[in-house]
């Protein structure tokens, strides 16, 4: 004769303690997530918000000379960040500058970001003669000295702001590009591609459908971390003096304005340098957090731990 | 009466390979008559699915023809085959991977009914709503994504999207392989029940004898890219005439036949393996293969 | 004579991200020298996570285990010290896909020595000596051309013998064999199971099967567990358990295994092929 066994009315108490649960894999890694996303959100917030109201703030003119007040250190007569060697309020100028130093690393990132996502999926997704010549070009401008490559095309065009997104955008496409095409390779050798084809869908509705959905999440974060790459080649440009040329200062203009008065005047260097860092910092810290995330570490998931605890499911 | 819907004949495919051509399908013809069932059966790298992607026209066949209702669809343009696409439909090995993640089940339901210009949304969702409780899934989860979808739900869903069509052929490739054996067993009973119901004709792919028998009245067997015996399914499979499909028989494990513990005897002096793993190796003679 | 195996309410709880999951709620059975026991069930029945817990492979920061599992009277569940000790020496593991449980950047013969080499044989004669012992006793053919190839150049049969072979290397009184045959086609499956059974008769090994085939199950099992939602429904012997089921789960399962009925070799017509 068999056993059968039907405990189903006999309830086994859980043996997981709460330290169980706190040093779980899972709730570390929620948990890791969850602190790069606000220390990052928090660290990029801090430039971008200020710089992004610039024009609101109680601050003098970033232009505003003042001969009889150079080379003040922070914290003197109200100039926070102190003045640079003309009596400009550094501050304004940092925070003016970042508008600009910001604005053309979004701008640049977007363009690149287009360019790659779509001719990466196209490689990979169209594969033959299309992958090729994309991988080929791809290839070819990862193998080029990049700031070279960048400072011979502004000697070329100028350095408006115009030529110095775009050249920053073709810098940056070819990494987006990469990514995309391996996403684009894996989504589509599964099966539900397939099914679409058998459907009768064409190729290209199958890409737009199907796998640009499905990729997009992953794409983007390699986006995301690339604006704080932006940043810093435009801060390279600038300081090179390739950079939008005055009345822009720029973050690296400012920076190399400065680097004349390093040992006598350090924040003129050092602050800026700062805020960018705390910039780049602060975004790759967010892009980290946003990849790791688990089910635990949305924001939604965050929120309920403060509802009222609901009975039933 | 009964009418041949589909055809197969001749056809064979090969891949390049670094060393030439490999042969996948050499040469197999069979035909199936509206409303039946006939199952392709055969161990890995036989060459069914590869008959199965080659009869809904995922890849182009290098010879033969495959006629559907008349019209021989093997070497059609996108263009020209794009008619005919509704009417062959196929249901996918893998549950987790035929759907795409990103879709709710009425979006994926309703993506054939969109193909063939039913551009209102509502009338989408409703046909839809109706082909899921065909399949017996609730209306209720219509807006819930794959992931939320059990195994056997998530494969009712991909019958109910190739029934979104209107096809008059259904290829089943492993359809029900992936699935635990309740969740298979319910899966052919819906499949019979909606062969029933609307006439469709099906082209089972499986390795698993029993799954055959249960589903289709005609089988091929196949070894190595071509059909090594096919008749009525009652008759080959009681009746084996090759030695080939005697050892697929005779390796078929049937619970209930069983007698005694352990009874080594079923499975003793069985010829080891002759398949290699990989199509080059299979150009080349097995090293150091014992029969 | 003292069982080979006990396992006592084993309880195995893992902490995921949609909460605490309960995959393995009090189980208990026994295995003696000479036996196999099988541990069937569907997907998500807890019978892999049963065998991965017995042998003390889950992740430290995932599983919580409790209960007790005894290998030849010594308690070895949650003691690191004693599970390493015993596992690979006195219980091997046959793990489930043979085509991704090979390194593929090592030969077999590389793979092969590291078991022996585990086992206490040392230099690499002596490695290699036993390696190509080991496969003899699988009946791989050429065993010594074998041990220069890579796993991709070996079909899915003969990468499970390979892994059979680094089972046996050091001689172990209990295998656990995890899905030993899902992953392969039905000949082959044949083949390895005869295998199995014909290294018990020889050895006296005791067997740990894990599977969802009832065919599986009933050709190599001494006795049945079924296994539901963690726990077990039904136990018993294997003609027993498969003739005359008494629970409602198991009626189910073998009600749904498609019947193939008898048959006996027809004629051949001579010369003709489809």
């Amino acid at each position: 004769m068999t056993t059968v066994t039907d405990d189903t009315e006999r309830l086994r108490p859980s043996a997981v303690t709460a330290k169980d649960i706190a040093r779980a894999g899972v709730t570390r890694r929620a948990r890791d997530s969850r602190l790069k996303i606000w220390v990052g959100s928090i660290c990029a917030l801090v430039v971008i918000l200020p710089v992004a109201f610039a024009r609101v703030l109680p601050l003098p003119s970033p232009d505003a000379t003042d001969l009889g007040a150079r080379r003040l250190s922070p914290l003197t007569d109200g100039h926070l960040f102190g003045t640079d060697q003309l009596g400009r309020d550094l501050l304004a100028r940092v925070l003016f500058g970042g508008q600009v130093s910001l604005t053309i690393g979004v701008l640049a990132v977007v363009v690149s970001g287009l360019i790659g996502l779509t001719l990466g999926s196209l490689a990979g997704y169209l594969g033959g003669w299309v992958d090729t010549v994309v991988s080929r070009l791809l290839e070819a401008q990862l193998s080029l000295p990049l700031l070279m490559m960048l400072l011979l095309v502004v000697a070329l065009f100028g350095s408006s702001i115009p030529v110095i997104t775009f050249v920053i955008a073709i810098a940056q496409w070819p990494e987006i590009a990469r990514i995309t095409r391996s996403l684009v390779l894996v989504e589509r050798e599964k099966p539900y591609i397939d099914a679409a084809r058998v459907l009768g869908l064409g190729k290209f509705a199958t890409l737009v459908r199907h796998v640009l959905p499905n990729i997009i999440k992953a794409a983007s974060l390699v986006v995301l971390l690339l604006l704080a790459q932006a940043v810093l080649l435009e801060s390279a440009l600038s300081y090179l003096g390739a950079g939008p040329q005055r009345p822009f200062a720029t973050w690296g203009r400012i920076i190399s304005d400065g680097q004349d008065y390093i040992t006598t005047s350090w924040w003129l260097v050092t602050l800026p340098g700062l805020v960018i860092v705390l910039m780049v910092v602060g975004v790759n810290l967010l892009g980290d957090g946003l990849r790791d995330r688990t089910a635990g570490s949305s924001l939604r998931g965050f929120l309920k731990k403060f509802r009222p605890n609901r009975s039933g499911a | 009466m009964s009418q041949t819907v589909l055809s197969v004949e001749d056809l064979v495919v090969e891949y390049p390979v670094p060393t030439g051509t490999f042969r996948a399908v050499d040469s197999v013809s069979f035909s199936v008559d509206r409303g039946a069932t006939v199952a392709i059966v055969g161990e890995s790298g036989c060459g069914k699915s590869t008959i199965a992607k080659s009869i809904v026209r995922l890849l182009t066949p290098t010879s033969g023809r495959i006629v559907v209702d008349g019209t021989d669809i093997a070497q059609l343009s996108e263009k020209a085959l794009r008619p005919f696409r509704s009417r062959v439909q196929m249901v996918f090995q893998d549950p987790y991977g035929s759907l795409d993640p990103h879709l709710t089940a009425v979006d994926i339901v309703g993506e054939p009914l969109r193909l063939q210009g039913v551009r209102d949304k509502r009338e989408r969702a409703q046909r839809a709503g109706q082909l899921m409780d065909r399949v017996g899934l609730p209306t209720t989860a219509l807006h819930r994504r794959p992931v939320e979808f059990s195994g056997g739900q998530r494969q009712r869903i991909g019958i109910a999207r190739a029934l979104a069509s209107g096809p008059e052929i259904l290829v089943c490739d492993e359809a029900t392989s992936a699935l635990d054996v309740s969740v298979q067993a319910q899966v052919l009973d819906l499949l019979r029940e909606i062969q029933k119901d609307t006439g469709l004709t099906y082209v089972f792919i499986s390795h698993n004898l029993g799954v055959v028998r249960e589903i289709s009245e005609t089988v091929a067997v196949m070894s190595k890219g071509r059909v090594v015996e096919s008749g009525p399914t009652a008759d080959v499979l009681a009746h084996p005439r090759e030695p080939y499909t005697q050892a697929l028989r005779a390796a078929a494990l049937d619970p209930t036949s069983m007698v005694g513990i352990k009874p080594r005897h079923i499975t003793a002096k069985r010829p080891t393996e002759p398949t290699p793993v990989s199509p080059q190796a299979a150009m080349a003679p097995p090293a150091g293969a014992a029969s | 004579m003292g069982n080979l195996l006990k396992v006592d309410e084993l309880q195995i709880e893992l902490v995921t991200a949609r909460g605490v999951i309960r995959a393995v709620d009090g189980v208990s059975f026994c295995i003696d020298a000479g036996e196999t026991v099988t541990i069937i069930g569907e997907s998500g029945s807890g019978k892999s996570t049963t065998a991965m817990g017995i042998l003390g492979l889950l992740a430290d920061d995932l599983a919580v285990s409790s209960g007790s599992v005894q290998f030849k009277d010594g308690e070895i569940l949650g003691k690191p010290k004693a599970l390493s000790e015993v596992r690979g020496k006195h219980i091997a593991l046959i793990p489930q896909d043979p085509m991704t449980a090979l390194s593929p950047v090592h030969t077999i013969g590389s793979q092969l020595r590291d078991a022996v080499r585990h086992s206490g044989v040392r230099g690499k004669s002596a490695e290699t000596a036993r390696a190509v012992e080991l496969l003899e006793q699988v009946h791989i053919p050429d065993p010594a051309g074998q041990l220069a190839k890579y796993p991709h150049q070996l079909s899915g049969g003969m990468l499970q013998r390979v892994l059979i072979a680094g089972a046996l290397a050091a001689g172990p009184e209990l295998i656990i064999a995890d899905e030993p045959t899902s992953a392969l086609d039905v000949t082959v499956q044949a083949n390895i199971l005869d295998l199995l059974l014909e290294l018990q008769e020889r050895t006296g090994i005791g067997m740990l099967v894990i599977t969802h085939d009832l065919g599986v199950a009933r050709l190599v099992s001494d006795r049945i567990y079924v296994m539901k939602d963690g726990a077990f429904v039904e136990n018993g012997g294997a003609e027993e358990l498969v003739r005359r089921p008494q629970s409602a789960y198991t009626k189910k399962l073998l009600a749904a295994v498609p019947v193939l009925g008898p048959w006996s070799a027809g004629q051949t017509k001579a010369g003709v092929r489809a």
